[in-house]
């Protein structure tokens, strides 16, 4: 799919960061537990708290990876029923169906924020190294944001192609 | 209005969200969240959303998700299928059907460093597809393969599908996988025999290639080896002691991505690949995650899992029958939903009425190891069986002038073995348990 408009490359270079921050995140999160394996496992002296590390990197990445799901139309949905639709009508539906999930992550992404400032607030930190908590919500706020972003642009576009969708049937 | 009442019609307004193609997790998600805020009001529901993000993403246990899916994706994208292909069919290609049967293995074979069902048929199916076509294979025999060969990497260990299970059903995932080997086995003998009997009642389909000499085969064999360490190194540290999953799967995804650079295949580009690959499943799963979780609660406060195992109790009916009635639940409902959605949604109902029946007089956590292998076959039928199988789809999709209905008759004689391997593992709990006591003992 290529972004022919501002918002869309905007968009879309955002998410394609936030993924390889992500997909980095996850990297790290992989060569820190080889190096707490080899640690522990030859000298018995692991990484204290790695697993907190790994928790903290996971929550960081995967929320990191949603914008993009977003943005290719990741998400499964069912077709059975809608099979014999038209092109017209399939898009407009995708449309609101992406607008459903713009306004659904728009709302989490309100609520993970109002977490994240109890949880600075409150002073919340992980088990063993004492990691704040709020680190992890600073993180994932924005990328659900985005992610909501893209899910109304994705609506937007639906709405907006279906008359195109409709002359590609055609044609 | 009663608690069972709401939930059916939660259950109602999902399937008819579901029907106008509002994608699966939103269709849990929304009803969940009217369902929550009924019962138990906005403020609790308000406050439940603050935490939600934080204790869905941020769980040791659900890392392994994303990092099996970026081991699967270096294996993808690395070109490791090829050489695998390569191996199997020096070995068997000169057989009736031979090169169908290859595939079927290096399927198996690529199982065991990808969690993920499509992505292992359609690696495969780009290496092996323009192959078998090139040895006036049929399309129908060729397809179906493919697609029901790539079953095998969600059966093979690791299984995304079972450690979703597994945290679902707050089960090992070093058991469940030692569970699925097993079957996996079966089910890789099972449809190298389907194939076999196949082209002997239809003997055009599957013609027999020429042999290739030992040098050449020595050669495919060598090729293999790093796959095969990789797959000792994970399950030989799981089962050894020497680290958890989510550390294998790291150790895994390391190992992966340093076999593919030696291939000399990943290139800049094809990296980057590798984490948006990983970005667009993984964001897939956790929104399903999202939304599963939201409806579950609902159901929760609605108190309907308890009612329905109660129910279920006092009906009086024989506990494997209701094991089996509940899978053929599942492929019913696999025929128009999404099967990975349908075990998040349906696992938290139906676990309570598992573990409320005697089954074979087994101690609850070997039943529930039992009946994660029992839904895995299901996920498994679901993904070929019409009218929708999402890995016919794909291997239809990247084969060119096989019309669809011939890729569903070609996954048939697949089918056919995956209902009586389903049948087997239903009546004979021991073949998925015993390598469980083996291996963690």
């Amino acid at each position: 799919m290529t972004f022919d408009d501002p918002v869309g490359r905007t968009l879309e270079a955002l998410a394609k960061l936030l993924a390889v921050i992500g997909g980095l995140a996850l990297t790290g999160v992989a060569l820190m537990s080889l190096y707490s394996v080899v640690m522990r496992n030859l000298v018995g002296a692991p990484i204290q708290g790695d697993f907190e590390l790994a928790q903290m990197g996971c929550a960081v990445s995967v929320a990191a990876f949603l914008p993009f799901t977003q943005l290719r139309n990741g998400n499964v949905f069912v077709d059975f029923f809608t099979q014999r639709a038209s092109a017209r009508t399939k898009a407009a539906l995708d449309g609101l169906g992406a607008l459903v999930v713009g306004l659904a992550l728009g709302l989490i992404a309100w609520r993970t924020g109002v977490g994240g400032l109890d949880a600075v607030r409150n002073q919340e930190t992980t088990m063993i190294m004492g990691l704040p908590i709020w680190y992890g919500y600073a993180v994932m706020t924005p990328s659900i944001a985005v992610a909501s972003a893209a899910a109304f642009y994705g609506a937007w576009r639906h709405w907006a192609l279906r008359e195109v969708a409709e002359s590609e049937e055609r044609s | 209005m009663g608690g069972t009442a709401i939930a059916l019609t939660l259950f109602a307004g999902m399937l008819a969200l579901m029907a106008i193609r509002v994608p699966i997790a939103l269709a849990m998600l929304l009803p969940g969240a009217i369902g929550y805020v009924a019962l138990a009001g906005w403020p609790p529901f308000s406050n439940y959303l603050k935490g939600l993000a934080w204790a869905r993403l941020a769980n040791y246990d659900l890392t392994v998700i994303p990092l099996f899916l970026l081991m699967g994706a270096f294996a993808t994208q690395g070109g490791l299928s090829r050489s695998l292909f390569a191996a199997a069919s020096a070995l068997l290609g000169h057989l009736r059907g031979g090169l169908a049967m290859a595939a079927v293995i290096a399927c198996a074979a690529f199982g065991s460093v990808c969690g993920s069902s499509v992505a292992t048929a359609a690696t495969m199916a780009k290496v092996a597809l323009p192959e078998m076509m090139r040895h006036n294979y049929s399309g129908r025999l060729a397809t179906g393969t493919l697609a029901a060969g790539g079953t095998l990497g969600i059966m093979i260990p690791p299984s995304v599908v079972l450690v979703i299970y597994g945290i679902l059903a707050e089960q090992n995932i070093a058991k469940l996988f030692a569970a699925a080997i097993l079957p996996g086995l079966i089910a890789t003998a099972g449809y190298c025999l389907a194939i076999a009997v196949y082209v002997r009642l239809f003997p055009g389909h599957g013609p027999a290639s020429e042999r290739v000499g030992l040098g050449h085969l020595g050669r495919a064999m060598i090729d293999v080896w790093p796959i095969a360490t990789i797959f000792l190194i994970v399950f030989g540290g799981i089962y050894g002691g020497w680290f958890t999953t989510t550390e294998a799967a790291s150790i895994g995804a390391a190992a992966t991505f340093l076999a593919a650079l030696l291939r000399g295949e990943l290139t800049r580009p094809k990296f980057f690949e590798c984490f948006y690959d990983t970005a667009v499943t993984t964001g897939m799963i956790f929104m399903i995650f999202l939304g599963a979780d939201i409806m579950n609660a609902a159901l929760a406060l609605s108190q309907f899992p308890a009612a329905l195992s109660g129910f279920v109790r006092e009906l009086g009916v024989p506990p494997v029958a209701v094991v089996a009635g509940i899978l053929a639940f599942y492929v019913v409902l696999g025929c128009v939903m999404d099967e990975l959605s349908m075990i998040l949604l349906t696992l938290p109902i139906f676990l309570p009425t598992i573990v409320g029946l005697d089954l074979f007089g087994l101690p609850p956590d070997q039943k529930l190891i039992w009946f994660g292998i029992l839904v895995l076959m299901v996920v498994q039928i679901g993904l070929i069986a019409p009218p929708v199988g999402l890995n016919v789809y794909v291997i239809n999709g990247l084969a060119k002038n096989v019309p669809i209905a011939e890729s569903y008759r070609g996954a048939v004689p697949f089918l056919i073995t995956d209902l009586m391997r389903t049948t087997l593992l239903l009546a004979f709990p021991p073949i998925s348990l015993w390598l469980v006591k083996v291996l963690v003992p």
